[in-house]
């Protein structure tokens, strides 16, 4: 059991952490760091660690408050559970974070060179190397109003918060470098720098619908298939069709006139069934990375699939999202949550440059599910969790296929810096069988009412990140 | 699709279908364990469910009679 006496906290300046690396070789137990004008809560330290289970615990971190900007009120920050895809771009574990003092000493200490932000470089390499991490959805440090309205790195120190992540990204054999984020000063994005190119089979069940867009008569799907064609930097790609029965001949060939090298046809016959139907396609499919498309789709960035190649790549995901948006730029998706048991859809209908709760929608982030209108995920792993589920026709059947990787130990990634359009539900009936809802809380409703990504501090009823009450 | 590749496309849909349902039924068996657990929490079972159960198995393997 930790004493609060096994507790070094070392003070950070705007040199670094003072003094810290002969702190550091005498620290026992755990380490952590705050800054001139951080309050801690009462018995911060012990609430914090009474939630650390065992030894594998490395790394333990609590939430926060930080001034608003301009009226200086104070905002709860809630963060989510262990989230190392958001941590390159931003240090959202800020205050409290403790570590265990022989881990970091392990994984090489604090190197007093990289100054402002020495301390975000031990907490990476200590989160590559940590057996778990802990994160205790209580706010339990009261920030210094120098520390902003959300954690982010010095402005003035962003070169070396780009060369540390770089470093890390060398480290985990990731094939992106940092880049300066270019909306928030602060904050990071990662920019694919593939040394690898993979066949990217991109599955597309269709009917071959009609719906206007922009005011234009429109076939979905050959829209979809005309953008990613035209307009995707990436050229390893099939894309893989699977079309009902009953679709107009007239849209098969205008499909394979798109492409005729790489657009393929796969024919279904049968009753509406989602789940079979990419399930067929991907096993009709060649490449070792799927990429599952709604055909209400339209890329709007060219870079779009490198951008989810980057963490498809690394082993420890299972599935990638992207950002979607309606046909008037709100947006529509950027990840999935569980509220109250069922799944949630966070800033649904927000305007496009939403900032979000603590910034968490400028920067990739880990969530429970991505939605399946547009995921990229590996061939291993669609089969060795059963692919999509047969028993969810229409619906949830995205969100059971995540919630099996997650059930994996594998974690799910929802990108910004993939963007397309989607004229959602256009294609089908969006209302939800019975069935399908009672047997994803079946299956899965634990997760749904305790999602640990959106974490207990947002009462309301929808996905919005509005907090309750809170104080350190 | 010619009737040579229908064959393993059946075969692999189906093995598809079947680990689906292994890992579908597993999530359900933890959800039914969590819920045990919980109740007997809240009417002061000081031993989970689950250890009582493999104590059974365990005693039931050894008298099969």
């Amino acid at each position: 059991m930790t004493q609060p006496g096994d507790v070094t906290l070392v003070r950070v300046t705007s040199a670094g952490p003072a003094g810290a690396v002969e702190a550091l070789d005498r620290a026992e137990g755990w380490v952590g760091f705050l800054d001139e004008g951080d309050v801690l809560g009462r018995d911060a330290v012990a609430r914090l660690l009474a939630h650390v289970p065992g030894p594998d615990v490395g790394l333990v971190y609590s939430d926060e408050t930080n001034a608003a900007p301009g009226s200086g009120v104070r905002k709860p920050f809630h963060k989510p559970a262990w989230s190392p895809d958001r941590l390159r771009c931003q240090p959202y574990t800020g205050r409290l974070t403790l570590l265990r003092a022989d881990l970091a000493r392990e994984v090489g200490g604090l190197r007093p060179e990289l100054g402002a932000c020495a301390e975000h470089d031990l907490v990476l390499r200590a989160g590559e190397r940590a057996r778990a991490v802990v994160h205790v959805p209580e706010v339990l440090c009261d920030r210094a109003p120098s520390a902003g309205e959300f954690p982010c790195f010095p402005p003035q120190s962003l070169d070396v918060a780009i060369r540390l992540t770089d470093e890390h990204l060398a480290r985990r054999g990731l094939e992106a470098v940092a880049r300066p984020h270019p909306v928030a000063p602060g904050l990071l994005r990662l920019e694919p720098a593939l040394r690898s190119r993979p066949l990217v089979s991109i599955v597309i069940p269709t009917a071959g619908t009609r719906r206007r867009v922009r005011g234009v008569d429109t076939t979905l799907v050959v829209n979809c298939v005309e953008s990613i064609v035209r307009r995707s930097t990436y050229s390893e790609i099939e894309v893989v069709c699977v079309v009902d029965d009953t679709t107009e001949e007239a849209t098969c060939d205008a499909l394979r006139a798109l492409d005729p090298d790489r657009v393929r046809l796969v024919p279904y016959e049968g009753p509406f069934h989602f789940s079979r139907k990419v399930n067929r396609g991907v096993l009709v499919a060649s490449g070792d990375v799927l990429l599952l498309l709604n055909d209400d789709t339209e890329v709007e960035t060219p870079g779009w699939i490198e951008a989810m190649l980057v963490y498809a790549l690394d082993p420890a995901v299972g599935a990638i999202g992207a950002r979607l948006h309606f046909e008037d730029g709100r947006i529509q998706h950027m990840g999935v949550v569980g509220v109250g048991g069922n799944p949630g859809h966070p800033y649904h209908g927000l305007a496009a440059d939403t900032v979000g709760h603590g910034a968490n929608a400028l920067v990739p982030g880990n969530f429970l599910a991505v939605t399946g209108a547009c995921l990229m995920t590996r061939r291993d792993a669609f089969e060795d969790v059963g692919g999509m589920s047969s028993w969810f026709p229409a619906s949830y059947n995205d969100l059971d296929y995540c919630l099996k990787l997650h059930d994996a130990g594998l974690r799910i990634v929802a990108t910004p810096d993939a963007v397309l359009a989607h004229f959602e539900s256009s294609s089908r009936d969006g209302s939800v069988a019975t069935s399908e809802l009672e047997l994803i809380r079946r299956r899965w409703g634990r997760l749904l009412r305790d999602d640990p990504f959106y974490g207990p501090n947002f009462p309301s009823g929808v996905a919005d990140y509005q907090p309750g009450f809170s104080t350190p | 699709m010619t009737a040579e590749t229908r064959v393993p496309h059946d075969l692999l849909e189906s093995v598809l279908e079947l680990r689906d349902q292994v890992i579908g039924l597993q999530a359900q068996i933890d959800e039914i364990h969590a819920r045990v657990d919980d109740l007997e929490q809240r009417v002061g079972r000081r031993h989970g469910f689950r250890a009582r159960l493999a104590r059974v198995r365990r005693n039931r393997r050894r008298s099969p009679t």
